[in-house]
């Protein structure tokens, strides 16, 4: 016990001190994430809402691509696009590989799914005359999913929140693709992970507790935002 | 009377199932028509295809002479506003709700507020300007609904069942409204299965079941030959009635009917209903008797002139 509350102590003094290193990895870490969720929701929005309110061929295939990706392991993603962004890959003139870039890319496309799935829930649940009376009223189609959009927030946010979540809390992907540069491509779960190798344990604590703090004020602002709902 | 929608051979079908398959229907402009039948007849999709919310699975829709391809419908959306039984309101006040119309056309926001307060003055909601929309009640709601849809420039009200979440106090200023707003020369299509309000506001009626029209008492003028046989009567009409296939063939009256039928067409002018023994609904029989040439029937039949 004795163990932990040491740890935590010198965690706490490392966050308060405001040690360089310690905050330099939270902002790359928070960085990357928050990139890769924008990418993802202004990309899985229009999915999202083409998925819930048009008819076209292969919608269900498309569908259950997007929910099996959810769960795909991180490594998997991460093993991908090196292929694809490696000295040898397709992409590997554009020098992305053990960059934040990187980082933010292979997690763009472990949020996607997330956020296609998520969003496409909560439109789903949505009275499906909120479209039509928008319509109606003369909105044209971009005016409607705005008012669908609109009318779903308490659920989108939810779900970029859930995206957000799974992005920043990721060891494989920021491990393969970032490389764990110090002080450039090293983010909070790969520093954790590394300074567990090393035993040094305080470290790892003072980023485990800032990832928890992150993810408490997640959690927070969206308990505060969705408690507006029942005001409305 | 100038015409305000014509349909064409509409057919609305989901699956394996027929919801609506209208031969054709003509429309016309101004007062109240009432859109009658029990639940799943079609009347809800044909307001939406009215609305052009919902595109037909095949037929041609005219409106005001002009036809309404698949493509142009969202054009002609905001003349036709539908509103479903239950209103959707959206979140925000209930400004922000008879506003949106105009907010999403461009119009400047003084403009917008003036035009949405004369609007909630008419429809007698003033007092609550600053309420939350979706918590109004349903009488509020409904006449919400009317105002956003003037707002829209609605010239005309599609209104589904829009007496049944509206209790009965409640229920007579909002017919007064909906009356009013007819007067006022707004063309309304309400579907309906509250008898006060069909007896107090409706002026023209259809009847569906089953997605057919069965009864339609809209103007209909039937000038034309009729044929007596034994048990058939034919009304050969004139070209220039394309909507009833130049032909109407009644089968199986009974001979009082037809002898009814006969006697009412030789004086000009004469309403002739007609009745079917052996206690059948005569929607009913009329569906199973006489299958879509029953467009043309027999009410409101004019006789041959001489």
């Amino acid at each position: 016990m004795s163990v932990f509350w040491e740890s935590f102590l010198a965690a706490m003094n490392l966050i308060f001190s405001g040690d360089q290193e310690v905050w330099k990895i939270v902002f790359v870490s928070l960085g990357c994430t928050f990139w890769a969720s924008l990418g993802a929701c202004l990309l899985g929005l229009p999915i999202s809402f083409a998925l819930a309110y048009r008819e076209f061929s292969g919608k269900r295939i498309l569908i259950l691509i997007f929910n099996t990706l959810q769960s795909v392991p991180t490594v998997v993603v991460g093993l991908f696009l090196y292929v694809f962004i490696s000295r040898r890959g397709i992409f590997g003139p554009l020098d992305l590989l053990y960059t934040p870039k990187a980082i933010s890319l292979g997690q763009f496309f472990l949020i996607l799914p997330l956020v296609v799935m998520f969003t496409l829930a909560a439109i789903s649940r949505l009275d499906r005359r909120y479209h039509q009376t928008a319509l109606t009223l003369g909105a044209s189609g971009w005016q409607a999913a705005l008012v669908v959009l609109r009318e779903s927030r308490f659920a989108l946010v939810a779900a970029v929140c859930a995206a957000f979540g799974r992005g920043v809390a990721e060891v494989g992907v920021s491990m393969m693709l970032g490389g764990n540069i110090k002080g450039f491509s090293r983010t909070m779960t790969t520093a954790m992970a590394l300074e567990y190798d090393k035993g040094e344990f305080v470290m790892a604590v003072a980023l485990g507790l800032i990832l928890l703090l992150v993810s408490l004020i997640l959690n927070f602002s969206l308990s505060q935002f969705q408690s507006h709902r029942g005001e409305q | 009377m100038t015409e305000l929608y014509r349909l064409e051979k509409v057919s609305q079908v989901f699956g394996d199932r027929v919801v609506l398959d209208i031969e054709s229907l003509q429309l016309e402009k101004r007062g109240i028509l009432g859109l009658l039948g029990p639940n799943g007849s079609g009347k809800t999709t044909l307001l939406k295809i009215l609305a052009f919310l919902e595109r037909p699975t095949q037929g041609r829709i005219f409106f005001q002479g002009q036809e309404v391809a698949p493509r142009e419908m969202a054009a002609f959306r905001s003349k036709a506003v539908w509103s479903p039984q239950y209103p959707i309101m959206f979140s925000g006040s209930l400004l922000y709700n008879v506003e949106f119309p105009l907010k999403i056309k461009g119009i400047p926001a003084a403009t917008r507020r003036k035009r949405a307060l004369e609007l909630l003055e008419l429809v007698g909601l003033t007092e609550l300007v600053k309420a939350p929309a979706p918590k109004l009640s349903g009488g509020e709601s409904q006449r919400a609904s009317l105002a956003r849809a003037l707002a829209a420039g609605a010239e005309v009200l599609l209104l589904d069942e829009p007496t049944a979440s509206v209790d009965a106090a409640a229920r007579g200023s909002l017919t007064e409204l909906i009356a009013s707003l007819a007067r006022e020369g707004l063309s309304i299509i309400l579907a309906t299965h509250d008898q006060a309000l069909e007896e107090r506001l409706v002026q023209r009626k259809i009847r569906l079941l089953d997605g057919k029209i069965v009864q339609a008492e809209n103007s209909l003028t039937l000038v034309g030959e009729l044929t007596v046989a034994a048990d058939c009567l034919t009304l050969l009409l004139p070209p220039e009635a394309p909507r009833l296939n130049g032909r109407l063939k009644i089968l199986s009256l009974t001979r009082q009917t037809e002898s009814a039928l006969v006697e009412a067409l030789d004086e000009s002018q004469v309403k002739v209903t007609v009745r079917l023994s052996g206690g059948a609904s005569l929607e009913r029989a009329w569906s199973l008797t006489l299958g879509d040439t029953l467009e043309a029937r027999v009410l409101a039949a004019k006789a041959p002139e001489a």
